[in-house]
């Protein structure tokens, strides 16, 4: 076609972010009209990731438009070192696919069961998440045998301790005493099944977490960073609630295994969720849906009025961005646009001139290797300034996707670090952790930043149907670091208002016969 | 039916069957029976032909626990082997058909292990079948076949690593190489070696799998097992045995200050007291040379550790019989002590009756025979 003027249409999917993706898949083969629409000129909207090139496409044009936007504050920096036969260097631009918001996939997640359901996992790849560290202030003074000579000629950095996945770790672990052993244990039992045992967390719920575990399990203090680790929460700890930790650390614990020995969460391959944005989109598009980049939706100009029926209009009419004017049955996008909200995390993506191995042992026997490492920096574990107050700051997370997750080159790796942290302060806050994570890890030559990217991210409204009278609450979507079922959720509900009594199965597909051909992983 | 907290993977067993589904199964079960009977026929009236071992091969893939079949297979088989062929062809043509009939075998018993891991009957007949390969084969094709056989094995414990078929297979498996070793050539420096090494890396094999699964009573068991021979081979000194002792000791004391509520562990537990005791067969010892003193160190330091689990764990029915059990060794050597009290006891013995009510008449028995009650 030539022109989207004058076209009608049963579904405006505005924005190919994941969720808005998801729903594509969802509606793929509805038979329905869908034009699906992204005013960037590249897949994922949030969740997209850029070779270098495109990130410094990105990072241009950006501040053009500040209005409302997901991102701000984008700024990057390249290495200044020389570059020598033996320094190892960026490689060339498209070597690199750099996710904008990286999540951990827990093994019970929906997400991935919806995945098989419609038929797309055989275009994904999925790969493992292995170990999980905590990182320590209490500097290793012995390193390599050799006690450290002066702490005024190189900086001080504290050392990363394994986070126990269960009984077995808790068995084989050298520093843990046998109170503190038993201790883990009985939370441990107690998270197995901790739905049936109310009363043991009941008067807790809002309380903060560190606190019910030092009352109900004495728990010592040392052992609550690695605990606190696996909730992945943003907050500090003494904000993170009872209610809010049991369920994500019961998420943890329960997916282990699932998919293999010692693991119990995978992350896509080539770019974080972008993949599987491409992937939702293009089996909508296989399915007849009409995709169109660098388009945006300018206007709604109102209804569309019924000729001579009594039902409910529930059409609208809308304007594009070069004043192509279309009707659609049915709009989603995330319509409902806050209030420029401040941002509510720090982000940052640096690429490392080594694949860290220590931070990668083997998971188990026979378990797949892993491609990604969670290094978690407990609030409190890393001051900004001499005087402050390190145990008000946020935690902040790394994940560490080595070459395996095809996001950068051979040999080289990827730090995604982000923190709740906002401003000049939380870009500093996370400098400091990549520098004391490259400085606790023993590797040789000591690992080179080789460029960085650091951007501020805003929350999120939720997706949502264009309606004539808008629920006018805006929900947040935030970003969480380990992809959230309800999102699914969400994407079924507007899925259902879409296809009325003609729903069927979400996401439940049967192959097309072209794919009849593919290898099953 | 769960096994030990893990459950069985069973067959489907759909609740609701259409008719359709109904029909179909009546004409399997009818189809099924023909078979059976045409089976039973045919080997009553000694046809051990090829086409008869395909029938038994055909009801065996439905139904591999129907034993009686395997004895017709086995008969067939042994009548099969035998037969010279019709013209005087070479031996070599014998030899090659009977392998083919014993790799076949090797191939249906895996592919039914598969599906059905805990059979009797498949494991049975594949160490037959084994041992008549032994038989016909050269000492170096024997001893790989044993070789493939303990790389199954292996694979069979990785998919499940308490299946205690698997576990004793592999014991099986290991003796038959050793024994196959020994007989080769008795002065053979390299043969002494590998034997030795056999016992060792099974021994390295048991500690692997412990520190994947605590809870495997078969790795703990084998464990138990290998230890005599261990010392024996290693010609371990009483100094060394103590060591191995102390070791074994310290790997169960972190093991049951991790997980105390595990049955596995406690029973490994056992074994290692029992070596302790003064009854103890001398073969089963692990040190020899223990002092009454000695002994009663030792269950002393059981004890002080065990003890010290009640202070965090109140409900674990396993620290009071294990120190109970202890107390009563203890005073076996020595009448009295300042270690515990009889009040110690009786109040381990009220602990074990309120956690587990349901062997009230065994605890009973138990204070009786401890005169405590």
């Amino acid at each position: 076609m030539d022109t989207l003027d004058g076209t009608e249409w049963d579904v405006l999917i505005v924005g190919t972010g994941l969720p808005q993706s998801l729903l594509a898949l969802a509606l793929s083969r509805s038979g329905k009209k869908i034009l699906h629409i992204d005013e960037n000129g590249y897949y994922g909207g949030t969740e997209a990731a850029f070779s270098l090139q495109e990130a410094e496409e990105w990072e241009k044009h950006i501040d053009e438009d500040v209005s409302a936007a997901a991102f701000s504050n984008i700024s990057i920096t390249k290495s200044e070192s020389a570059v020598s036969e033996t320094t190892p260097s960026l490689s060339f631009s498209r070597a690199y696919s750099l996710a904008l918001s990286p999540q951990l996939i827990y093994a019970r997640s929906t997400l991935l069961q919806y995945l098989v359901s419609s038929k797309v996992y055989r275009q994904l790849e999925f790969l493992a998440v292995g170990s999980w560290w905590v990182y320590s202030a209490e500097s290793d003074n012995m390193d390599n045998g050799e006690p450290s000579i002066s702490s005024e000629s190189g900086p001080r950095h504290g050392r990363l301790l394994k986070v126990p996945n269960g009984r077995e770790d808790v068995f084989q672990d050298q520093v843990l005493d046998f109170k503190a052993k038993r201790a883990l244990m009985r939370f441990l039992r107690f998270i197995t099944e901790y739905e049936e045992q109310m009363e043991m967390w009941e008067d807790h719920r809002t309380k903060a977490f560190p606190t019910f575990l030092s009352e109900q399990f004495k728990i010592p203090i040392t052992l609550h960073a690695p605990l606190l680790a696996l909730t992945l929460s943003p907050s500090v700890s003494s904000q993170t609630t009872t209610e809010y930790a049991l369920p994500r650390i019961a998420r943890h614990l329960r997916s282990i295994g699932l998919f293999g020995a010692g693991f119990g969460s995978v992350i896509p391959k080539w770019g974080g969720m972008s993949e599987i944005t491409q992937v939702a989109c293009r089996a909508s598009a296989v399915g007849g849906g009409v995709y169109v980049l660098g388009k945006r939706l300018s206007c709604i100009d109102g209804p569309t009025s019924a000729d001579n029926s009594e039902e409910e209009t529930s059409g609208f009419r809308l304007r594009l961005n070069d004043g192509e004017a279309i009707s659609a049955q049915h709009v989603v996008g995330e319509l409902s646009r806050p209030p420029i909200s401040s941002a509510t995390c720090c982000k940052s993506i640096t690429i490392v001139s080594s694949p860290l191995p220590p931070l990668f042992p083997p998971i188990a026997e026979d378990a797949p290797p892993p491609a990604c490492a969670v290094v978690v920096f407990p609030s409190g574990s890393l001051p900004l300034d001499a005087d402050e107050q390190a145990a008000e700051l946020p935690p902040i997370y790394i994940f560490i996707h080595n070459s395996d997750a095809g996001e950068c080159a051979a040999g080289q790796s990827v730090l995604y670090a982000s923190t709740t942290l906002t401003g000049e302060k939380g870009f500093q806050l996370l400098k400091k952790a990549v520098r004391a994570l490259l400085l606790s890890v023993d590797v040789t030559p000591a690992p080179n930043v080789l460029w960085t990217l650091q951007y501020e991210q805003h929350p999120r409204p939720l997706i949502s149907l264009l309606a004539l009278d808008p629920d006018e609450r805006p929900l947040d979507l935030l970003t969480d670091l380990a992809f959230d079922d309800s999102v699914l959720d969400h994407v079924k509900g507007i899925w259902q208002q879409i296809m009325g009594d003609s729903a069927g199965d979400f996401l439940v597909f049967e192959d097309r016969e072209a794919n009849q051909g593919d290898d099953d992983e | 039916m769960a096994s030990h907290g893990v459950a069985r993977v069973s067959g489907t067993n759909p609740a609701i069957r259409s008719e359709e589904l109904r029909q179909k199964e009546l004409e399997q079960i009818a189809a099924y029976n023909n078979l059976v009977d045409l089976v039973n026929f045919k080997v009553a009236d000694r046809q051990y032909t090829v086409e008869v071992l395909d029938l038994t091969t055909r009801l065996l893939n439905e139904n591999p626990e129907y034993y009686t079949i395997w004895n017709h297979r086995r008969r067939i088989l042994l009548d099969l082997l035998l037969i010279p062929s019709s013209d005087d062809r070479p031996s070599t043509t014998l030899y090659r058909r009977g392998e083919e009939l014993i790799h076949d075998d090797l191939q249906l018993t895996f592919a039914l292990l598969r599906k059905f891991p805990k059979c009797y009957w498949i494991w049975n007949h594949r160490i037959w079948i084994l041992q008549k390969g032994e038989l016909s084969f050269n000492s170096a094709s024997a001893r790989k076949l044993w070789l493939g056989e303990l790389q199954l094995v292996g694979k069979m414990l990785h998919l499940d690593s308490r299946n205690f078929h698997a576990w004793t297979y592999r014991r099986f498996v290991v003796a038959q190489l050793e024994r196959m070793q020994a007989s080769v050539t008795d002065t053979s420096l390299e043969s002494v070696h590998s034997t030795q090494s056999l016992t060792e890396s099974e021994f390295a094999y048991t500690t692997k799998m412990i520190k994947t699964n605590l809870s495997n009573f078969s790795a703990w068991h084998n464990r138990s097992k290998l230890i005599p021979m261990l010392l024996d081979e290693r010609s371990a000194d009483s100094a060394a045995r103590r060591e191995l002792l102390g070791d074994e000791l310290a790997l169960i004391c972190t093991a049951i200050n991790t997980d105390p509520f595990d049955q596995s562990i406690w029973f490994y537990h056992q074994f290692l007291m029992s070596t302790l005791s003064p009854k103890c067969a001398s073969q089963n010892m692990i040190v020899r040379d223990l002092s009454n003193q000695d002994r009663q160190r030792y269950y002393a330091h059981e004890m002080e550790y065990i003890q010290d689990i009640l202070e965090d764990e109140t409900e674990c029915k396993w620290i009071y019989e294990a120190l109970l059990h202890c107390a009563s060794c203890y005073l076996e050597i020595e009448g009295s002590t300042q270690a515990f009290t009889v009040l110690d006891m009786r109040g381990w013995l009220r602990e074990l009756k309120r956690l587990d009510p349901l062997r009230r008449g065994r605890w009973d028995d138990l204070g009786r025979s401890l005169d405590i009650s």
